[in-house]
């Protein structure tokens, strides 16, 4: 069974026009792919309802065997922590140190303080932050606040990683390595979609692509498979 | 849990900066000042009542008018007063002998001039006809209507005070006042509900974008709510304390002020310790409950507008 399903999904603001149309796509569990397509084509709109930001104004979104679209309200929160997200502006609460940012995931599900902070620790130094968990976001770069919104987005080793411009602001040296952390996590069975500009990346990592073009999905790629 | 709710607390919205992060305890504090002011209104009124009544109930007084100037006399008839004496004597002696009375005296001059002091002064003449006053003291269940009777077959004339109708007056006077403390006290309470819930809303406006933020990383409405109410608790406590104490440093100026009021006029007695455990805690407790219920229930409400 597919981890992921959009069926004849679309997607408008208010009154608006659609910014997605008929979508349709289903993702494999285990399966890693890039997300592309010019600024304005619909990939953030996509994201956001992949990390449950937002529901379809039409079409059937189904996530680990549930109907998203029609669940009720107070459902959603369990859908949204099997899901990892790293935001475009990152979303980082700035009064928070790196350290609690990072925790967050972990203290809304629950998990004890002591298993948070030994796997906070650990991922912080991996993402090369060691030296500055206790520092808060404006005081961070951007590169840095990126590192930050990306453990963030894994230390609850989500079934789903949605990323969007994930290595938009940070070297490319530290820019590959996410993108190792990212493999490794889907080694593990977490589902990735990371939505990028770097064709560079695409190229070096090798996954399949989902294109949009004016909020259609049109180039669904093996792995990937249009419904 | 005191310590628990006053210790340095890691919010994951940042409730306890920018503008208005004290304004709960300010409002509350106000809000607890006014609440004690209106409890201890309250408080002393019932004991006033309970003071008034205390002293007048289960007593008779008798008043025989003294006997007046005869027309073209510069001096009052010995006989008539050696009469209005005997007739104020016998009343008093009734005291031993009848079954509705346990014990009865004739006030002495100083006692009458003193309760009339308040309303004309001291500074009286020493030949003025005072009334003769007879305090009779009743035995539980005692016969009023046949008292009265007997009493009047000595002297027509005389006003039989039972004092029912002057504590009929002060329960309705201080019962009125009361109930108006009351009202007042639940409109306090409603501003304080209307007061706690905007500010919640404010603080849900301003810091919406965490709000959101949390949702998205998967928090439930209880764990954003629970946040809220800790931080209005919080508060609250802190204002309510300051109110509280404010408003007790405000009662003793005032009964330190008032201390020179004649007793006879306001009677009172100390507050018990009861009424000082109602007087501290009621407005703190009702302060924290308040915040607490209206908190949860803003914060629900707006967040159940969300996706």
């Amino acid at each position: 069974m597919s981890l992921v399903s959009f069926s004849n999904v679309g997607l408008r603001y208010s009154t608006g026009p659609e910014i997605l149309s008929d979508v349709s796509f289903t993702l494999e569990k285990g399966s890693f792919h890039f997300l592309t397509g010019a600024s304005g084509a619909g990939k953030t709109s996509l994201l956001k309802m992949l990390y449950v930001g937002k529901r379809p104004t039409r079409g059937i979104i189904n996530m680990f065997g549930q109907d998203v679209t029609a669940m009720k309200r107070e459902d959603l929160p369990a859908v949204r922590r099997q899901v990892g997200t790293v935001f475009q502006d990152f979303r980082l609460l700035m009064h928070l140190s790196a350290y609690d940012n990072v925790a967050l995931p972990m203290r809304i599900a629950g998990v004890g303080e002591e298993h948070t902070r030994r796997n906070v620790t650990e991922l912080l130094r991996w993402v090369g932050l060691g030296d500055k968990m206790d520092a808060k976001p404006p005081t961070l770069s951007g590169g840095e606040q990126q590192r930050v919104a990306i453990a963030r987005a894994v230390i609850a080793r989500p079934k789903l990683l949605v990323a969007d411009e994930p290595t938009g602001n940070i070297d490319p040296g530290i820019g590959i390595k996410i993108l190792y952390l990212f493999e490794e996590l889907n080694k593990h069975g977490t589902t990735v979609v990371i939505a990028t500009h770097d064709a560079g990346i695409i190229r070096r990592f090798g996954h399949p692509e989902m294109h949009l073009e004016n909020g259609h999905l049109i180039m669904p790629h093996p792995g990937a498979r249009a419904a | 849990m005191a310590k628990k709710i006053f210790q340095k607390h890691r919010y994951d919205i940042a409730l306890e900066s920018g503008v208005g992060a004290n304004l709960v305890s300010w409002a509350t504090g106000l809000m607890v000042f006014f609440m004690t002011l209106a409890l201890a209104v309250n408080i002393g009124l019932v004991s006033m009542t309970d003071n008034w009544v205390a002293s007048l109930s289960g007593s008779v007084t008798v008043e025989l008018q003294p006997p007046m100037l005869a027309d073209g006399k510069d001096k009052i008839d010995e006989e008539a007063q050696k009469a209005f004496g005997e007739t104020a004597a016998e009343i008093a002696a009734l005291g031993e002998t009848h079954p509705a009375l346990a014990g009865g005296r004739v006030m002495d001059r100083a006692e009458v001039l003193n309760l009339i002091e308040p309303w004309l002064g001291s500074a009286m003449p020493a030949d003025l006809p005072l009334p003769a006053l007879v305090d009779l003291k009743l035995r539980p269940d005692a016969d009023i209507a046949q008292l009265k009777n007997d009493i009047l077959a000595i002297a027509p004339k005389a006003t039989v005070d039972t004092h029912d109708d002057t504590l009929k007056d002060v329960s309705t006077l201080v019962n009125t006042a009361r109930l108006f403390v009351l009202l007042l006290s639940g409109v306090i309470m409603l501003l304080a509900v209307f007061a706690i819930s905007g500010m919640v809303r404010a603080k849900l406006a301003i810091h919406h974008q965490e709000v959101e933020t949390l949702h998205l990383l998967g928090a439930n409405d209880e764990y954003i709510a629970r946040q809220f109410r800790h931080h209005t608790l919080k508060g609250t406590l802190k204002g309510a304390v300051i109110g509280v104490l404010a408003m007790l440093l405000t009662l003793f100026v005032i009964g330190h002020m008032t201390r020179t009021i004649d007793a006879s006029i306001l009677p009172a007695r100390d507050i018990r310790p009861v009424e000082w455990a109602v007087l501290l805690f009621t407005p703190i407790l009702a302060g924290a409950l308040i915040a607490h219920m209206t908190a949860q229930k803003t914060v629900m409400n707006a967040l159940a507008r969300l996706d």
